[in-house]
This record gives C-alpha cells, sequence and structure tokens, in this order.
C-alpha cells in the first residue's frame, strides 16, 4: 500500500512545478513583448529569438548561450543534490519585483526588460524553493543567460574603442616601417604603388560583437580561474582584447597589401580577417587567463 | 513563519497567476495624436527658402529628384523608377504609420539638409543615426553636444552633432549630422533619454504622445569652414520656424 500512497503524494510534490512551468512558458511564450506586437507577435522569447537570427549574424552567439547555462547546472547536478535545502521568503520577494519588472517591461514596451525578468526569475525561484546554498551554485549559470538579450545598445558605444584601435593600428604600422594616417575611424597605409584605405569597424568585428567576445571570456573564465576576483579581472579584460584583436587584423592586411597588393590585403580583408581576429582574440585570452593564474599562483594564498 | 518547499512553490504559482492576469488585462494604449514637428516642414526657416525632393525607389539609382518640374512627372529622371518623398532604405526600414519629410533650405550660397521623421505608435519608429548613416555609406569619426541659444520658446536648444565622411578620405566629402527629439513639448539630444521620458509616460498611464526626430546636415567646406557656427545660425531659424508652425500631418506614407 506505500507504493500506490506514494503516487498521489508525488504527484501533489510536483504538482506546483507543473503548474508554475506552464505558467512561466504562457508568460514569457505567449506574452511579454509589445513592441510591434501586432507584427512581431506578443511573445518576449520569440522576440529575443528573431534577433538572434537576424541583425547580419551580430547575435547568432545567443543560440549557445541556454546550452551553455544548462551543461553547467549539469555539471554541478551532484552538488546541487546534496546541498541543504530550505524555502527562502527573501526569494519569494525577488520573484515578486522581477515579476514586476516584466509587468513593467511589457507597460513601457521595452522587451528587454521583459527578458532580464525571465533570466532573475531563473536564479529567484531555486532560490525560494530551495534556499542560499542551491542558489550559490546557480549564480554563474543564470547570470550567463544575460547574453542571451540582445543588448544592440553596446554597438553605439563602440565609437571610442574604433578610435582607440585605430590608433593604435597607425602606431603599430608606422612602428613596422609602414607608413600610415588616421582620421577618425579610416585609415590610410602607403603601399609601393598605391594608398590602401580601411574603416576601423566595430572593436570586434569578426568576433561578430562585443558580446559575444565578452560571453566567451566569461565562460572561459569561469571554467578556469579559481576565485572571482581572477575570473572578474579576466573578464574585464575581454574589452581591450576586443581592441587589440582588432588592431591585429587592421595590421595584418596593411601587411599583406604591402607584401603582396591591394587586391590580396582586401581578400584577406573580406574573406579572412575574421577567422584572424577570431583566433587572435582567443590565444590573447587564453595567454591573459595564463598571467593571472600565474600572478594568483605568486600570491598569499587564497 | 517558516515555509515549506512546496508551499513556497504555490506561492510562485499564485505569483505567476496574479503577473498572467495583469499582463491579459494590459490593453494598447490609443494612438497618440499630436503633432511634434509641422509636416511638411516649413516653407520658410528665417530668411531659408526651402524646397523638397524626391527620391527614386529604383535600388540601382536611388537619385535625389528636386527640380518640381520633373518631380511633378512622378518618375526618375536617370532611369524612369517612382519617385517617393522618403527615400528607399526609410521606404523598406521604417514602420507603418511613420511620417518622413526631406527638406532643403537655401540662403545665399548656405546650403542645409533637413529631414524629420515622426515616429508612428511603435517604439522603433526612429532609428539611431548611429547605426543609419553607416549604413549610407558614412563613417562617423566625432560626436559632440551643441547648445544653440536664443531660440524662440524655450531659451535654447541642445543638439547631438556628428561629424561623418562620405567617402572616408580626410577633407573629402566631410559634414556635420545634427539631430534633436522632440515630442512637441519636449526636447533632447539623446536616444537614450527620449527613450526614458516615453517609458516614464508609458508607465504613469498618461496619453501617449508621438515622437520626432529632426536632423539637419551641413557640408564641412573647408577646415576652415566655420560650419558649426552656420549650422547654429540656421538651426535657430528652423526651431523658430518650426515651432511656430506646428500643424497636422499632412498624409500618412504606410
Amino acid at each position: 500500500m506505500t507504493g500506490s500512497a506514494s503516487i498521489p503524494r508525488v504527484f501533489l510534490r510536483a504538482l506546483p512545478l507543473f503548474v508554475g512551468g506552464a505558467l512561466l512558458a504562457v508568460l514569457f511564450g505567449f506574452l511579454g513583448n509589445a513592441q510591434e506586437a501586432d507584427r512581431a507577435g506578443r511573445s518576449a522569447v520569440l522576440w529575443m529569438v528573431r534577433r538572434w537570427s537576424g541583425g547580419g549574424g551580430d547575435l547568432s552567439h545567443g543560440w549557445l548561450i541556454p546550452l551553455v547555462s544548462g551543461y553547467l547546472v549539469w555539471r554541478d547536478r551532484a552538488k546541487l543534490a546534496s546541498t541543504p535545502k530550505r524555502a527562502s521568503g527573501v526569494g519569494l520577494i525577488l520573484v515578486a519585483a522581477l515579476l514586476l519588472l516584466h509587468w513593467g517591461g511589457v507597460r513601457v514596451q521595452q522587451t528587454r526588460l521583459s527578458l532580464l525578468s525571465l533570466a532573475g526569475l531563473t536564479w529567484a525561484i531555486p532560490l525560494s524553493l530551495y534556499g542560499a546554498g542551491v542558489a550559490r551554485l546557480l549564480v554563474f549559470p543564470c547570470a550567463y543567460l544575460l547574453f542571451c538579450i540582445p543588448l544592440s545598445f553596446l554597438n553605439e558605444v563602440s565609437l571610442p574603442l574604433r578610435l582607440v584601435a585605430g590608433a593604435m593600428s597607425v602606431w603599430t604600422l608606422n612602428g613596422l616601417g609602414i607608413p600610415a594616417v588616421r582620421s577618425g575611424t579610416a585609415i590610410f597605409a602607403q603601399g609601393p604603388a598605391d594608398t590602401l584605405s580601411f574603416d576601423v569597424a566595430d572593436a570586434c568585428s569578426g568576433l561578430r560583437s562585443l558580446l559575444a567576445m565578452m560571453a566567451l571570456t566569461a565562460i572561459y573564465a569561469h571554467l578556469t580561474q579559481r576565485n572571482a576576483a581572477r575570473k572578474w579581472t579576466l573578464f574585464v579584460a575581454s574589452l581591450p582584447i576586443a581592441v587589440v584583436a582588432n588592431v591585429f587584423r587592421i595590421t595584418a592586411v596593411a601587411v599583406v597589401a604591402r607584401l603582396f597588393g591591394q587586391e590580396s590585403g582586401l581578400k584577406l580583408y573580406h574573406d579572412y580577417s575574421g577567422f584572424l581576429v577570431f583566433g587572435a582574440a582567443v590565444l590573447m585570452m587564453a595567454a591573459a587567463g595564463d598571467l593571472i593564474r600565474r600572478l594568483g599562483a605568486k600570491g598569499p594564498a587564497q | 513563519m517558516k515555509l515549506t518547499t512546496g508551499q513556497a512553490a504555490w506561492v510562485i504559482c499564485g505569483m505567476l497567476a496574479a503577473c498572467l492576469g495583469a499582463l491579459i488585462m494590459e490593453r494598447v494604449p490609443p494612438p497618440a495624436d499630436n503633432n511634434p514637428v509641422p509636416i511638411p516642414l516649413p516653407a520658410l526657416a528665417g530668411a531659408y527658402s526651402m524646397t523638397s525632393p524626391l527620391f527614386c525607389q529604383n535600388e540601382n539609382c536611388m537619385s535625389e529628384v528636386e527640380d518640381a518640374s520633373i518631380a511633378a512627372s512622378s518618375s526618375c529622371p536617370e532611369c524612369g523608377g517612382a519617385l517617393a518623398e522618403r527615400t528607399l532604405p526609410e521606404s523598406r526600414i521604417l514602420p507603418k504609420g511613420t511620417f518622413v519629410s526631406h527638406a532643403y533650405y537655401r540662403r545665399a550660397g548656405n546650403s542645409f539638409s533637413v529631414a524629420a521623421v515622426v515616429a508612428g505608435s511603435e517604439p522603433t519608429s526612429i532609428h539611431r543615426p548611429q547605426q543609419c548613416l553607416p549604413a549610407q555609406g558614412l563613417t562617423i569619426v566625432g560626436r559632440s553636444t551643441l547648445t544653440v541659444g536664443n531660440t524662440p520658446d524655450t531659451g535654447s536648444l541642445a543638439l547631438t552633432v556628428l561629424r561623418a565622411r562620405r567617402d572616408g578620405r580626410p577633407g573629402r566629402g566631410e559634414m556635420l549630422y545634427a539631430y534633436w527629439f522632440t515630442d512637441g513639448t519636449r526636447e533632447t539630444p539623446y536616444h537614450i533619454a527620449r527613450l526614458a521620458m516615453q517609458a516614464a509616460d508609458r508607465l504613469a498611464g498618461k496619453k501617449p504622445r508621438k515622437w520626432a526626430y529632426v536632423s539637419v546636415s551641413v557640408p564641412v567646406l573647408s577646415r576652415d569652414d566655420p560650419a558649426e557656427a552656420r549650422l547654429s545660425e540656421f538651426v535657430r531659424a528652423l526651431h523658430g520656424a518650426m515651432t511656430g508652425a506646428i500643424g497636422a500631418p499632412a498624409s500618412s506614407q504606410d
């Protein structure tokens, strides 16, 4: 009789999770977007997914983010299972605040606010149900979901980074003996027969977007660095890494143009510079991570 | 009082259901009916007189036609394509219900290109020039804020001024591109400030107001050209003409 009695008990314990899951699916899968809702639909999730697919692939890393977050949770499944669990009132207050944010996002027609609320709820709900111990293990996987949100305004603040990348490129080219001048974001490198002109694209062109570089560095730092200070140091380093990678791209194209002619340089620029930047950025990121690890090892014990 | 996980789960379900109810009851606000700027733009801005160009909708041509007699024929003299009051990229990008007006203002050799975009009901009607200008082949090489004093109503008007180049070569094809946002009663040079004001209005349940994006561009003729001073003087005149002549939009360009 114990077996048959336990079935309804299990069912009753699981019921609110099913109900809550269904309500969450409706709240964000069918509602949450008020921008051009007659054309784009009311789903906040579909609004986001459409942006991952569009915009020239600048946000295509969005598809990977939930998978990475899911993997991180799965990786810690044993720790999650063994952590003591206790419901939290603070978590419930946070859930209420995030739902208010979702409602506010719809009211002010800012779907990003609703998506911020969704990412927050993935952490606040486990905090409410299972307490701080479980929530602590979920901080990074849930925070990583923020990289799903299309933050296109970052492209707008990239102009100063482009100017810095342009200045550094001209300095490098002149150091290599290739006469170059900068005007705004444009660079003119003198070749044997003609002048090669570039426009310095967004700071991390070839890495698709600054956001993609930050997402890559965040997961790398999380998996390879031991403490929060080192993780943050490497994460913040993603910005200069993106700029330096772009300097590498510009310098490489100018050198190829100088050695093999403008056509070869531009072909490199159009066809392969993305791979060059990506490779350079990954190497720099790994080197920066190694440096931080070594410096940390020499410092006082953690 | 200590909660069990099961009790907390039901509390969360209750909150989710309440939020669902609130969202279902949330109604799309009525369309705004204010006129933030006059469409078409004023025929005179101080001593500057206005002409309106038309734009070829053939993507291989995209010529601009200013001659009124040619424009009246509604076909492009270059390729025979259809002419419209908005450019082809604008026709493709701007959402339904958006009004656009282009004009040239001239006086004694000084020429300014003006565009006004009046948003429809959707918040994405007005786009950021930082994205639009590069898409049109212009390179932004600098950004600053310029305050134009002695405007008739508010006393001063702040503009965002972008320095841009058409072909990316120094000293050639350089221009100043100034813009501001207005809802007829409030003005700001910043996109983010406009969004914040709109959001605050919506959150407070106020009647929505249409916003307009007004841009003025002027070529920089030489390194010594006081283009910014010329721009200030013209914007002062244009702003005065616009605030004095706000009327109903002439026609929808859906």
